[in-house]
């Protein structure tokens, strides 16, 4: 395996150079690199890694219906191709207010295990506004309700308080491994958002580049890192992780509800959604963000390893 | 008069040799911004015309310089001096 970075300078007309930007990478002849203790292979606990290949359909389920947002789901929205999966979300008007696309890769059948390291690199190609609702990568039980979802990142825009406490009606937010059981109302999460807008900012930033998370689940926490940076330590019966904490980030997940949901041999499966506009939690689109042209989530990068 | 700000992205972080690397530089620079000049003539006795209102750009056009420690050469893929801009090499 060979690594490698890459250094970015830009100058303007007066000559003003910038601060260098680097990005990082690995090349290797045997397929994607997995982290020292984890294979792509058969592993020692019987579960097998992946790694997609996004270029094709693999065999990806596209779910069709209806959504929690004013987007309807339509397998046509989702296509692949040199830079990966894209999610279409277009204005309709033939019924629904928009069209979006879910991938699911092992619709109704358990793959993910309950210690895997999962690793993504995904963009939105057009700048948030409000009303998106791109989920990255998200998971389910097998049995697909909602008990011990694993939401390994989401855009929610108007859905992120600010670091005051108050809810930012017109900010735009993107959350991080959120995971939350039971899914009623006595449900409790866990979550962190990351770069969370203070008052009266945006958060713009972080779309429309791409960014590689990198996930470890085992038996007792969950940590996730986000190009490369520590962000968030879920751990068993804890009370939260790093970073600014959320209104999502509720305390009091005991370690016998952790073991219930996050370690008793459950298996997840995998989806990759695009909805738009719920109205509550991001929004609907304005006069002020009016929805113009096609607007896609694009995974570009997509590996679960488990323990060797 | 002040220097610009970048960041770039790989669209993966791990290439099997062969595939095609996609690279995205998001630049922005202070010195470039819009607005408007607003002119509204008074007459000896207090009376105001209309304002007439001219809007304006200052661009200060970009360039990037992209090196890799191991000598992989990025073409650029989009219009030059546009940004995001993005570039391309073989891993």
């Amino acid at each position: 395996m060979t690594t490698g970075t890459v250094t970015v300078v830009v100058t303007d007309a007066e000559g003003h150079a910038s601060a260098p930007a680097t990005a990082s990478y690995a090349v290797t002849s045997s397929g994607p690199s997995v982290p020292s203790g984890y294979t792509l292979g058969t592993g020692s606990r019987g579960t097998t890694g992946r790694a997609w290949n996004l270029t094709t359909d693999e065999g990806w389920y596209k779910h069709t219906g209806t959504t929690i947002s004013a987007a309807y789901y339509l397998p046509a929205n989702i296509t692949f191709g040199a830079t990966g999966m894209r999610i279409r979300c277009s204005r309709n008007d033939s019924g629904h207010a928009y069209t979006s696309g879910e991938a699911r890769w092992a619709n109704g059948v358990g793959f993910v295990p309950d210690e895997h390291y999962m690793r993504f690199t995904a963009r939105q190609e057009q700048a948030v506004i409000l009303g998106d609702f791109p989920s990255w990568l998200w998971s389910r039980k097998q049995n697909g309700d909602g008990n011990g979802e694993i939401d390994y990142h989401e855009t929610m825009a108007n859905h992120i308080v600010g670091v005051t406490g108050a809810t930012n009606t017109s900010l735009l937010g993107n959350k991080a491994t959120m995971i939350k059981t039971p899914y009623d109302a006595n449900q409790v999460n866990y979550s962190q958002g990351f770069n969370e807008p203070a008052a009266g900012t945006t958060e713009l930033a972080f779309a429309s580049s791409y960014h590689t998370f990198e996930v470890y689940k085992t038996l007792t926490d969950m940590t996730t890192y986000i190009d490369g940076v520590l962000h968030t330590v879920h751990k068993r019966g804890g009370t939260g992780g790093t970073g600014y904490p959320s209104n999502q980030n509720v305390t009091g997940m005991t370690g016998a509800i952790w073991d219930s949901q996050f370690a008793s041999g459950g298996l997840w499966d995998l989806r990759i959604s695009y909805q738009y506009g719920d109205g509550t939690n991001t929004g609907n689109a304005g006069t002020a963000q009016a929805f113009t042209g096609d607007r896609y989530l694009n995974v570009s990068e997509l590996v679960m390893a488990v323990p060797a | 008069m002040a220097a610009p700000v970048v960041s770039c992205t790989l669209d993966k972080s791990s290439y099997a040799i062969g595939q095609t690397m996609t690279l995205t530089i998001t630049a922005t620079d202070a010195d470039a911004k819009s607005g408007t000049v607003s002119v509204v003539v008074t007459d000896a006795e207090g009376n105001a015309s209309t304002a007439v209102v001219s809007p304006y750009t200052i661009t200060d056009v970009m360039s990037a310089a992209v090196t890799d420690s191991n000598g992989k050469v990025f073409s650029r893929v989009t219009g030059a001096g546009v940004f995001p801009a993005t570039y391309t090499a073989t891993a």
